[in-house]
């Protein structure tokens, strides 16, 4: 045997990537039992905490709360998810709401078993065996997973990074185009480059003073 | 729980999401804009009370049970 057979293949963890189906689910929520399935229709961010009556997570639950309102127009929902009790979820929700004043307008996951952060791979034992990161998974109206952002215990995850990802996505799917660096609506998309010398030739010709090269056209919506 | 508390009484949403029901059979899509509450939450609470047998589902409309009716 030669030293080239003895690598191993990477191993498949499972974990779910950017465009697998989103692993389905059945959780106790703080608005009943729910199934993942019951969002279809609806874009979602899966999203988990460390641990409710947190200072950062406090922070970002009154940031996702405030989000949710513009999330909603785009046909998008929230889900959060930590390894607390649906009564400690129930508490904490009441507290934001009784001492910062913000309620808390999406359901979370009781997962005291660890058994969706188990499956979407939110627990990173690296940093925690016992918390779950600072995990977002964006899921489409088909439930295929479309981007996902871990941040780590520490830091606090910028909500208008998540907006904009979510009208990304979603302008990307209406107009077949891909948006560049530090992309907002309103500004110039990407066409997708062409793929072949003769398909080149004519978007250049077509798009003209948009494309600096065959490779990198943009253009207004 | 989302509309029945554990000692078996209606949550209000429960009850509205029965009171719906008792006027017109509908989907669940319906039911959502009836009551304006988000469509995965309104699919829990069919969930939910169809489980308890307060209503059931015949051909994507949803309408109260014998049991239901009573609740009201």
């Amino acid at each position: 045997m030669d030293s080239a057979t003895d690598i191993q293949a990477p191993t498949v963890t499972g974990l779910p990537r950017i465009g697998d189906p989103a692993p389905q689910f059945t959780a106790d929520t703080t608005f009943g039992t729910l199934k993942l399935e019951d969002f279809k229709g609806s874009w979602l961010i899966l999203f988990s905490h460390p641990a409710d009556f947190t200072p950062v997570c406090t922070t970002e639950f009154m940031a996702f709360a405030e989000i949710h309102p513009e999330l909603r127009e785009l046909n998008c929902e929230l889900l959060g998810l930590s390894v607390d009790s649906v009564y400690s979820h129930i508490a904490w929700v009441r507290n934001v709401k009784e001492k910062m004043g913000v309620e808390v307008t999406f359901p979370i996951i009781a997962d005291l078993n660890k058994d969706v952060a188990t499956l979407y791979g939110m627990v990173n034992p690296g940093e925690s065996t016992t918390e779950t990161s600072r995990a977002v998974f964006i899921m489409d109206d088909k439930q295929m997973i479309r981007a996902i952002i871990y941040y780590p215990l520490t830091t606090g995850r910028n909500m208008q990074e998540i907006l904009r990802v979510v009208k990304a996505l979603q302008t990307s799917d209406e107009h077949g185009v891909a948006t560049p660096a530090n992309w907002e609506p309103g500004q110039k998309v990407i066409l997708p480059p062409p793929k072949s010398a003769e398909a080149a030739d004519q978007r250049v010709e077509e798009e003209g003073a948009g494309c600096k090269d065959w490779y990198f056209c943009k253009k207004d919506l | 729980m989302a509309c029945i508390d554990p000692d078996g009484t209606l949550t209000p949403l429960g009850l509205l999401l029965l009171k719906g029901l008792a006027e017109q059979p509908m989907p669940p899509e319906d039911v959502a804009k009836h009551l304006g509450e988000p469509l995965f939450r309104v699919r829990g609470s069919l969930r939910e009370l169809t489980g308890a047998d307060l209503i059931e589902e015949e051909g994507g409309l949803y309408h109260l049970t014998e049991v239901g009716q009573s609740k009201l």
